[in-house]
């Protein structure tokens, strides 16, 4: 099966249950949204799936192979993680260089247009970038590998707002023009929310949502009105949270909507992927 | 296969301080030898003026430079590989062939300076200059031929080196998965016991037989007994060599990415 799929994997510190039993599988060629709050286990399961830790019981596949201490399936993977683990006195062009040297498909001319794009001086050494450049230069080294499926662990870090829709807008033709596997583990869900395809939302360990962004968004409604209105017409519907604010109060609801039955004086709108997001994750 | 990358990488990490570390030796040679007129003599780290200027054992000094190279090649290569997609068992192996190349090369290139030395010496007929191997087993030395000293010291010295570098690297990869506690404890209590407790304990309880067990398994192992048997020392480092080789890898094995 293409792909990488997580079975039955479980990781624990100490006595917190980091993934619980965690069952997911991210598909070729998509763009996905692994959400969670902070500790929710999104890093946990990024160094599971590399490797980079390992899982008290579970494994992982990629492509049908397993993926743990496995040099061939490794070279598929590329992940960006927020913290550095390149040498700190090695400059960016010889991150460049020896990224090349690892991951056949690097594309360098690629990665110089994309440093150019950034403005990133590739001549400086990993040590003397700022956070938000030393998100930079991972996130160009991540995209340039050409590696099938791309892990970027909180990738915005530290960025403004000019390079965050930069970024975005790179995934986007970077995927336009060669298709592959990005799973973005982010907490700015209202900007991710326009590139990423699929959304996982762990929370506490656990996958609690895996689906199509649309689909997702399509099973969810907001109603706002008097609070009274809003409370009767949420009586009998599955209803993940509500907000109140004067004496208008917002329902986030599940299910389809039937437009007949909606009273006068309830507005309904489409539910915005953070607001599900902070509806489902809030204890 | 990454591994040719792998050793690469390390091999062009190590060659700037290999470089700085025989540019430092070469400097110290050259100073040796210019003030040897004046009786300056540097014997390993024993200093003589009862004959001529000695200079001797320098070798020493690349066991102390690949033994420090062992204990500073784990973590930042683990973190850099692993952040590259390469499995811990090709990192094992690539940084085992990396030890075996490192100190075959050095090997090679200490001979090569004990025969400019030798020849430096022999033409200012007044410097003594004396390789670790002729240090160590000094009456065999005198009894074979210079050709079979230089082979028999070469190897020597490449399992000196061998297993002064993987003792390194074993502790490097042991304290890199140890907790904070457990680092301190060793660090603390390995040194006490076998430098306060167990000498105190032998002579107060053992009158010395443990301090005996040792000089008599030392002499043993590198063959000192009977004029001097090399190939026992070669073996005994080789075996140390392997030995904390397997103890790195079952360290290795289950390292995980540290923040």
């Amino acid at each position: 099966m293409k792909g990488i799929e997580i079975r039955n994997t479980s990781k624990d510190f100490g006595n917190v249950h980091a993934l619980q039993n965690v069952s997911v599988h991210f598909e070729e060629n998509k763009i996905y949204g692994l959400l969670g709050r902070n500790g929710a286990g999104k890093s946990t399961l990024l160094n599971v799936i590399t490797g980079r830790i390992f899982a008290n019981n579970g494994e992982v596949l990629v492509d049908g192979e397993t993926a743990l201490e496995n040099d061939s399936i490794t070279q598929k993977i590329y992940m960006m993680s927020e913290k550095n683990y390149y040498p700190e006195n090695m400059k960016i062009r010889d991150v460049f260089g020896w990224t090349k040297e690892f991951y056949l498909g690097f594309d360098t001319a690629y990665a110089i247009q994309l440093a150019e794009r950034f403005e990133l001086n590739i001549d400086k050494k990993v040590k003397s970038l700022s956070t938000g450049y030393s998100s930079i230069f991972k996130l160009i080294t991540a995209l340039s590998t050409n590696a099938p499926y791309i892990l970027l662990d909180e990738p915005v870090l530290g960025l403004d707002a000019n390079h965050r829709d930069l970024f975005y807008r790179i995934v986007i033709e970077k995927f336009s023009e060669n298709p592959c596997t990005v799973i973005i583990s982010t907490h700015l869900i209202e900007e991710a929310a326009g590139v990423i395809d699929h959304v996982v939302i762990i929370k506490d360990g656990e996958i609690i949502k895996d689906e199509s962004r649309d689909d997702l968004m399509s099973k969810g409604y907001t109603a706002t009105g008097a609070v009274s209105v809003v409370d009767s017409f949420i009586a009998d519907k599955n209803v993940l949270g509500t907000d109140s604010l004067g004496g208008l109060k917002t329902a986030y609801i599940s299910g389809a909507l039937d437009r007949s039955t909606v009273p006068s004086g309830i507005e309904i709108s489409k539910m915005d992927l953070q607001r599900l997001f902070i509806q489902l994750t809030n204890s | 296969m990454k591994l040719k990358s792998t050793v690469k990488y390390q091999i062009i990490d190590i060659g700037k301080p290999v470089s700085i570390f025989y540019f430092v030796l070469f400097c110290i040679l050259v100073f040796g030898f210019t003030v040897s007129g004046a009786r300056f003599v540097i014997s390993g780290n024993v200093v003589s003026t009862t004959t001529g200027p000695e200079i001797s054992g320098m070798e020493l000094a690349t066991v102390v430079f690949l033994f420090v190279c062992g204990l500073n090649s784990f973590k930042e290569f683990f973190r850099m590989f692993m952040q590259n997609g390469i499995s811990r068992k090709t990192i094992f192996i690539s940084r085992l062939i990396t030890i075996l190349d490192v100190c075959t090369g050095m090997a090679v290139i200490d001979k090569g300076i004990l025969l400019l030395g030798k020849l430096i010496a022999s033409i200012s007929n007044r410097i003594l200059y004396k390789g670790l191997f002729e240090m160590i087993y000094s009456v065999r030395a005198d009894r074979i031929s210079a050709l079979h000293m230089h082979i028999d010291g070469f190897f020597f010295n490449l399992c000196l080196y061998l297993a002064a570098m993987t003792i390194g690297y074993f502790i490097t990869i042991a304290f890199y998965r140890m907790n904070r506690i457990a680092k301190i404890t060793v660090a603390v209590g390995v040194p006490m016991v076998l430098l306060n407790g167990l000498p105190t304990l032998d002579a107060v309880l053992l009158h010395g037989a443990v301090m005996r067990a040792l000089v008599n398994a030392f002499t043993f192992a590198f063959g000192f007994q009977n004029g001097g048997n090399p190939y026992f020392g070669m073996v005994t480092l080789l075996l140390i060599a392997a030995v904390f080789s397997c103890l790195s890898w079952l360290m290795a094995r289950r390292a995980v990415v540290k923040d």
